[in-house]
Formats: structure tokens, sequence, C-alpha cells
């Protein structure tokens, strides 16, 4: 599954164009999940994917992340992020409450962290990060797969190998 | 059982339990709204059982929002989109007792009004201490979730009325 967060046109990492979504045609899992996505969601028509969504920034902006990104973008709404999959052809996913590094967190947090508020199989890890402590306890709370963007296993007989899914990005040419 | 006096006595203090500064308090707060648009997203009607001071309730996403408060030194804290009320004396779409299902309550009198304020479909929100919370029915149990709070293991269930 590929990666993508924002649909514009800003020169940046986080940013595809229409024409990349469109283009793509493997399953994407789309992180926030930010507002420019719902207004651009003719382009989902034709998609697959899921949308991970981040529990507390539900409704607001990204202000929290500002110096990372270029500009200031709203998140969808839980509602909204429904909506899209009730329409498009998508499950929601959690990116968990408040986007903190689950590899640095105490078992406490990193519980709090990966409760979803709403029925869910999928997990992204913010940053892409997760060690073993993480990976068992994403899998004691239910998840059926867990995805990275910044390590992984390609490798589906490896040891938890849906727990270590390496997702690149939707690709920018 | 806690008495009215000794709940005006503990209300006498704004905050008591302190879930204004408590981040487990914000985490459990952000988690009931989270739950509350997933099975929403709006309500036309809503009532809250042992509301406190409002400090769900005043969140809670609906048009009309009514408290049902036996402490009068909380419920004269309630927000000003709050309507306490007296008693139940209609149906509502959402229905919440959230800490309320507790031995140290009158547990009974409150499940019997949520009974009273349920109509087939009301959606009935449940949150507690998992271990305090005592065992009543409202119907059909759709979602139930589970989230670590300050030293306990607190709970959430959805009832869909029958």
């Amino acid at each position: 599954m590929r990666l993508a967060h924002n649909i514009g046109n800003e020169k940046h990492s986080n940013y595809h164009t229409r024409e990349q979504i469109l283009a793509c045609d493997e399953p994407i899992g789309f992180d926030g999940v930010y507002l420019n996505v719902f207004e651009n969601q003719d382009v989902l028509e034709e998609k697959s994917g899921i949308m991970f969504v981040m529990g507390n920034e539900m409704g607001k902006d990204n202000s929290f992340d500002l110096k990372h990104v270029p500009k200031l973008e709203r998140y969808c709404t839980l509602s909204q992020v429904k909506e899209l999959c009730s329409l498009y052809n998508f499950e929601i996913g959690w990116h968990t409450w408040s986007h903190r590094n689950l590899t640095k967190l105490s078992e406490r947090d990193i519980i709090q962290e990966i409760t979803a508020p709403f029925p869910t199989k999928y997990l992204r890890y913010p940053y892409g990060a997760y060690n073993d402590k993480v990976v068992a306890l994403v899998k004691a709370a239910g998840y059926e797969k867990a995805y990275s963007v910044t390590q992984g296993v390609r490798d589906e007989f490896a040891e938890d190998a849906d727990y270590k899914i390496y997702s690149n990005y939707v690709p920018f040419n | 059982m806690q008495t009215k006096q000794q709940l005006d006595n503990w209300y006498k203090k704004k905050d008591p339990w302190q879930y204004e500064s408590h981040p487990d308090d914000m985490y459990r707060k952000n988690f009931y709204l989270a739950v509350l648009e997933d099975i929403g997203p709006y309500f036309d009607t809503a009532l809250d059982l042992g509301a406190g001071e409002g400090w769900i309730t005043k969140d809670i996403p609906a048009k009309q929002i009514h408290a049902l408060e036996i402490s009068d030194e909380a419920a004269q804290r309630l927000p000003n989109n709050v309507e306490r009320v007296s008693s139940v004396t209609s149906k509502y779409d959402l229905v919440m007792a959230t800490g309320v299902l507790y031995a140290q309550y009158d547990h009974e009198s409150v499940a019997a009004s949520i009974h009273e304020a349920s109509d087939i479909g009301t959606l009935v929100f449940i949150g507690g201490i998992k271990t305090w919370l005592k065992p009543h029915t409202f119907g059909t149990k759709v979602h139930e979730y589970c989230m670590l709070y300050r030293e306990y293991e607190s709970v959430i269930q959805i009832w869909e009325y029958q």
C-alpha cells in the first residue's frame, strides 16, 4: 500500500497532485486525514485503501506539525472520513491520538495511543516507528495489520510481517 | 450510598475530581466525544444523567441537551447550553450516564431513569470504571470500548434501546 497525506500542488513530500493520485495503481493509505482529500474526493473513485485518522486532530488543523510542513491544513472530521469510506473503496484505520513516537512511550501510554474510539483493523505507526514492544501491544489490541512508512519488511513470511508492513509514497513522477 | 447533602458538600469546590487538569480526563473526554461522533454524529435531543458540572455534557453533539443532576452545587455551574431538568418527562435520541452506575450512587434509580428516557432506537451511552460499574442492560449492546484511565480500566458501552 502506498502512502499519501495531502492532495494539492505544494512542492513537498506531504503533497501529491490529483494527477499523481489518479496515476497510482496500488491501494493508498492516507494519513491524517486532511480536508483536501475530502475536497478532492472524486479522484478516489477507482481507488482503494485505508484512511488513517489521528484522534486529537479530527476537525482541527496541523499547527502542531507546522515546522515539518509548508502550510497550515485542516483535517477531516470523523464524519467526513466515514463518508469517504462509505462512498469509496476505503476502510478506516487509526493513526493514534496524538502522533507521538510509540517507541519512546511507556507501555501504558502506547496502549492509550493505539486504542481507537471506533472499530478498526488497521494501524499506521506515527513516524513509521515501531519496535518489538510496540508490535506486541498492537497485536494484543486486536489489530490485524499495522503499517510503517520508514521501516518494515517486504517478506510476507517474516515474523509478525502483518505488523511491519512497509509503505512507500505514492509515486511523485 | 452518598446523600444529596454529601454530594453538595463535595461540589462546594469547583471541579472536585480535577477533570479539567488531569490528562487522563482530557483523554477520556476526547474518547467519549469521538465515540459520540462515530455513533451520531449529531443528535436532536440528549439527556445526561448525573451530569455534575457539565464538563462533558456541554460538548455533547446535540441540538437540545438536558441534564439530570442531584447536586444543586454542581448544577449551578452547568453551562448555558445545558438545561437542567428535575425528572424525566420525555424520550431522547441519546441518553448518557457516565460514572454514575456505581454502588456509591442510587444506580437502580439511575437505570430506571435511563429506561424512562429511552425509546426504541435511542442510543444509550454508559461509561465508567470497569470494576465499579453495576451490570444493567439497555437493549442490544452495539459497541464496547476499554481504555486506560488513571489507575483503572474504564469502559464505554453503547446500547441500542429496544
